[in-house]
């Protein structure tokens, strides 16, 4: 009996690729299961949704499901030769993600069932294809993980001192230049007129998109492990130092002009301005460290 | 690409449940609050006579809670204790995105001393456990109390302990709405100990009262 359904398998094994119908419904198979995977997670979608548009802190994150797809997707030829087979370690990480998601749901803690959107489609692929297929896909996967907003309360912790530390740089900015200011707390009075430096201008809100450009520039960096690690750990300080421009900017401009360059239009230019300019340095480190030719380039590690 | 038929159908029997999960649990719905209640908390308390106060528009605005209580009680002597309750429904998480810990050195005000201090209050099986901060801003002082209160009568002293109650109430309630509570009052270095021993005692009284004035959510 065993023998005979072996006989069977072995026979629909070495006829798949033949059929065309089979094929057409193996080639089915992931999407199938792709999509079921998108619709059991729907009762996150709408508050993540929220979050990205409403939030101008998080609205990085819409872009990386398409940025991961396309890293995806320029992987596809490398894909064809990389062998195929399952990992029930895929299944161990799929069974328990799933399972989290749920007691996450039921309990109200977005961010964990909105992680593990992530980690059950990485045990997914891991389940269907393999370990040779998931580290192909590594990067994209693991990109995943930007789209998932910090929670205000992990942001809470740590702007507090990052948004009196940019208050405190950049009131010994200002008194540098001669303008007379009095500091209270996140308070900075001038003579005609008194600004707050609030949470948002802590500049921790602007970490997670410098971080997200550093990792795909990065990926890109055709370099040594340790070029990218100099440029991924250079996003947090980068995002720091810019904010602190934007905060003396401002202190400064207020001081002539009132505190409306704090508000509206001027205030959302200078955001504006002042992520290029981050973006502007990011970029040109990229460059220079691309461009430097390492004595290690030729090693495996690179 | 090609996939074992027994990983295929596995996979696709997981997700099924899970999807069949996700939609029991979704049925509950998520719960909207009907009625505040906290609003009707009584002007006069434990001899003190209360005063309502309000907040600026953007303080509003940024603590975005569904009910806020700011009152001013003021006994005969002139002595004034100030009350603060925000109240979040489930549908707000339950909880506010400030603390004294942030707001207080925020606005320029130094923590002299935090700690957790007990109080006894009628109506609960035991004692309860609160925080007690003093600030300090130059030469003023002021003593406050404040905890984080949830289904009635649930007293909780750190953030820690609100999340696992929040995420306990939300599995087994479908609800997981809580109040942050803070009881102040202004002292000079000399007084501190007398006004903090006043605001303990106005404190236990308003514990006694939160269970009968508790929003109600459906």
């Amino acid at each position: 009996m065993d023998q005979a359904l072996q006989t069977t398998t072995s026979l629909e094994k070495s006829n798949a690729p033949e059929s065309p119908q089979r094929g057409l419904l193996s080639q089915l198979q992931f999407p199938i299961l792709l999509a079921l995977l998108g619709v059991v997670f729907y009762p996150v979608y709408p508050s993540l949704a929220n979050t990205w548009l409403n939030h101008s802190d998080n609205s990085h994150g819409i872009l990386v499901p398409f940025i991961a797809a396309y890293f995806a997707w320029s992987k596809k030829d490398e894909l064809r030769s990389v062998p195929l087979s399952t990992s029930w370690w895929g299944f161990a990480v799929l069974v328990f993600s799933l399972g989290f998601y749920l007691l996450s749901y039921a309990g109200g803690i977005a961010v964990a069932a909105r992680l593990m959107i992530v980690t059950s489609l990485m045990g997914l692929v891991l389940f269907c294809y393999g370990r040779e297929i998931f580290k192909t896909l590594a990067f994209p996967l693991f990109f995943l993980f930007f789209m998932v907003p910090v929670p205000d309360t992990v942001l809470g912790i740590a702007a507090l001192p990052l948004q009196l530390f940019a208050t405190k740089v950049s009131t010994f900015l200002i008194q540098a230049i001669g303008i007379p200011v009095f500091r209270e707390g996140n308070m900075v009075y001038f003579a005609q007129t008194q600004l707050e430096v609030a949470e948002a201008c802590s500049g921790i809100r602007s970490i997670m998109s410098y971080t997200m450009l550093s990792v795909i520039l990065a990926y890109m960096l055709k370099g040594s492990w340790r070029k990218r690690a100099i440029l991924v750990a250079s996003a947090v300080p980068l995002a720091l130092f810019a904010n602190i421009v934007r905060v003396t900017g401002t202190g400064i401009l207020a001081h002539f002009y009132g505190d409306r360059v704090a508000r509206g239009f001027l205030h959302e230019f200078s955001g504006l301005a002042v992520f290029a300019f981050g973006f502007v340095l990011l970029f040109s480190e990229y460059l220079l460290l691309s461009r430097q030719k390492p004595v290690d380039e030729a090693s495996p590690s690179s | 690409m090609h996939m074992e038929k027994r990983t295929f159908f596995t996979s696709l029997c997981v997700l099924i449940v899970t999807l069949a999960v996700t939609l029991v649990i979704a049925r509950r719905g998520e719960p909207v609050v009907i009625r505040t209640n906290l609003e009707n908390l009584p002007m006069s308390i434990d001899g003190y006579q209360g005063m309502e106060d309000r907040f600026s528009e953007s303080v509003y605005k940024e603590l975005n809670a569904d009910r806020h209580v700011y009152r001013h009680y003021v006994n005969e002597t002139g002595e004034r204790i100030d009350l603060y309750i925000g109240y979040y429904g489930t549908a707000k998480g339950g909880r506010t995105p400030h603390n004294p810990y942030g707001c207080l050195p925020g606005a320029g005000w130094g923590i002299a001393s935090d700690e957790e201090i007990t109080l006894q209050a009628k109506g609960y099986p035991s004692s309860v456990t609160v925080n007690h901060i003093v600030a300090q801003k130059g030469m003023s002082y002021e003593t406050i109390l404040h905890w984080y209160q949830s289904d009635g009568d649930k007293v909780l002293s750190s953030g820690f302990q609100q999340n696992i109650e929040r995420f306990v109430g939300r599995v087994f309630r479908n609800r997981n709405d809580g109040a942050f509570v803070r009881i102040s009052a202004d002292a000079e270095e000399k007084d501190l100990q007398e006004v903090t021993g006043r605001i303990e005692n106005f404190a236990a009284a308003v514990l006694a009262l939160l269970p009968h004035y508790w929003p109600e959510e459906r």
